[in-house]
């Protein structure tokens, strides 16, 4: 890795650099009012992402998957990515809040 | 293919270093010549594709790479499709928050009789003075040991008037908190804000025993404070109060003592305040202008950007004393740049009415020690408790998000709007933001990024060990 062009100064930017969450619960629960962990319930009411970071409109849960995971809340950081290594992971899954139990584990071949 | 926008952003170049401040986070990296020069570049542009935005850098390939991932990863560019809004609504959850510290306004009155004070507002100075009886001070003590549910520890600061005044109430409810702090087991921070007439030895020396935090208000050079803060009668008080500082600095030994210095009228004496005060012995001197309704009083606009122009000029000199591993105690900078050393991003500008909150002498919570009295914000008592529904409202209402002016504001996450009480002389409303100061905070929050960089990148430790200074 060669040199960075942007060296974290403060503490706020040093957590970003080590991929740690952001912006979110880690704000003190003071300023950001936000619940840490999972809800049982698919409301993306109380628990949306309410930071104008990415990304926005996520439940708290999920937007943690971005970066890291807390406490109790082990599903979102446990989910196989979608996007790169198994696109057809959610298809079984057409309503989340009915067919949940139908996702299943996957194997890293 | 995807676009690119790049985030809210604002780079500080000072003596041939550049630091970038993220508005949305707070958080501030020191960027090498080619970011800079890419930001600049790409700054205001829409839909830039990763080619686009790879055109404009001079480097090696795998450099390119290298630093586009870099802004990818802090957020300095996003996709366009996820274009982020610089702001969103949140609900606060009906809840109360523990109170971690309470302001007992021991007594309404004050033995000087200061031009621009707000207790002696007309509106309040006809009022009755009432004191705080010992019962009310040891049910609201109480009060804060019970609504600190978990936390470990809770602050208690005397306030007034002038608290010294009511020095028998003080005695006896130090002891019963400090009786509570041994049954309850939280460690109790025990503070007074006095105007440093009254500080006899024997004063000091109980205040001392108790590990109580002073801090004097005081204005400075002896022709100014005079001026602005004489006895009722109008006959000077700085020499009474140089008489009792001294033994306060004898007898505290060490132990810090910091002055708070109203700024009326004239601010072209900072520098030489800061100097006077700390030679006097004072650890550290805080510096706010006067908030006052009365126009004739108020800093108009070329006082308040001398006032900028003085804080820079104590500025520069805290660098150069820090960068020689020496402390400037100019509260004010201090303050900033612990703020700006978190990076924590605030949605309310201070405590008030979350952790925070002030007890008058019938033991009625206010939201805050400045606004102890204003019907409008009374949140309860210490009998019967917080009114959930107020308090739920006000933080509703005061949240950064929702003040319109304040949402695209790139320091939103260090002001928040402001200081209610301020709000409320100046603008009329304490949910209004303080926009008669905004360019200033703006222009000294810069200020502050641009020493905070330059100590960050030069003497990091420094800056780690200013934090202490705030440790309990």
């Amino acid at each position: 890795m060669k040199k960075k062009r942007l060296k974290a100064l403060n503490k706020k930017a040093k957590r970003m650099e080590s991929n740690e969450v952001f912006g979110m619960a880690d704000d003190g629960d003071i300023t950001t009012q936000m619940p840490i962990g999972c809800t049982t319930v698919f409301d993306t009411g109380w628990e949306t992402n309410p930071r104008p970071t990415s990304p926005v409109g996520n439940c708290v849960s999920s937007a943690r998957d971005f970066s890291f995971c807390s406490g109790p809340c082990w599903w979102p950081a446990q989910t196989p990515d979608g996007i790169t290594n198994f696109p057809g992971f959610q298809n079984q899954c057409r309503a989340v809040e009915k067919d949940w139990k139908k996702l299943n584990f996957v194997i890293k071949r | 293919m995807i676009k690119y926008i790049v985030s809210q952003h604002k780079l500080f170049a000072i003596n041939g270093r550049a630091f970038l401040f993220l508005p949305n986070e707070n958080a501030i990296f020191e960027a090498d010549r080619e970011t800079r020069e890419l930001l600049d570049q790409l700054s205001g542009k829409k839909g830039l594709t990763e080619k686009a935005i790879m055109a404009h850098l001079k480097i090696p390939d795998e450099e390119k790479e290298q630093l586009f991932q870099e802004l990818i990863s802090q957020k300095i560019l996003l996709a366009a499709d996820k274009k982020i809004p610089d702001h969103q609504r949140f609900e606060v959850e009906p809840i109360i928050l523990p109170v971690n510290t309470l302001v007992l306004h021991v007594t309404d009155a004050c033995n000087l009789g200061c031009l621009y004070c707000y207790h002696s507002s007309s509106k309040k100075a006809n009022q009755r003075k009432r004191t705080m009886t010992v019962e009310v001070a040891e049910q609201a003590i109480d009060f804060l040991y019970d609504q600190a549910k978990d936390l470990p520890e809770v602050g208690l600061v005397f306030f007034g008037g002038e608290p010294i005044l009511n020095f028998k109430l003080i005695s006896k409810a130090v002891q019963h908190a400090l009786e509570k702090s041994e049954t309850t087991g939280k460690k109790i921070s025990l503070t007074l804000t006095t105007n440093g007439t009254l500080l006899s030895e024997e004063v000091i020396s109980f205040l001392h025993n108790h590990q109580i935090g002073v801090t004097v208000s005081i204005d400075g050079l002896e022709i100014i404070h005079n001026k602005y803060r004489p006895f009722p009668d109008g006959s000077p008080s700085y020499r009474t109060i140089l008489k009792n500082i001294e033994n306060l600095f004898r007898i505290y030994n060490g132990v810090p003592v910091p002055a708070r210095v109203t700024v009326a009228g004239s601010s072209e004496n900072i520098p030489d305040t800061l100097d006077h005060l700390l030679n006097l012995g004072f650890a550290e001197v805080g510096f706010a202008p006067v908030t006052t309704d009365d126009i004739a009083s108020q800093l108009n606009n070329q006082e308040m950007d001398q006032m900028l122009k003085q804080f820079q000029i104590l500025s520069q000199q805290f660098l150069e004393a820090a960068l020689d591993d020496r402390l400037l105690g100019f509260s004010n900078l201090i303050d900033l740049l612990l703020v700006l050393h978190e990076g924590e991003v605030k949605n309310y500008p201070c405590g008030a009415g979350l952790g925070l909150f002030s007890v008058d002498p019938d033991g009625d919570l206010f939201l805050c020690q400045r606004l102890t009295g204003e019907e409008a914000f009374l949140m309860g008592d210490i009998f019967s408790g917080l009114s959930t529904a107020k308090v739920n409202a006000f933080r509703k209402r005061a949240a950064i998000t929702q003040k319109e002016t304040c949402i695209h504001c790139w320091v939103r996450n260090i002001c928040a709007g402001g200081c209610y009480h301020e709000a409320l002389v100046r603008e009329g409303d304490i949910m209004k933001p303080n926009l008669h100061y905004c360019q200033w905070i703006k222009e000294w929050v810069a200020t502050g990024i641009e020493v905070y960089g330059q100590l960050a990148a030069i003497r990091p430790e420094f800056l780690d060990r200013l934090s202490l200074l705030r440790a309990n």
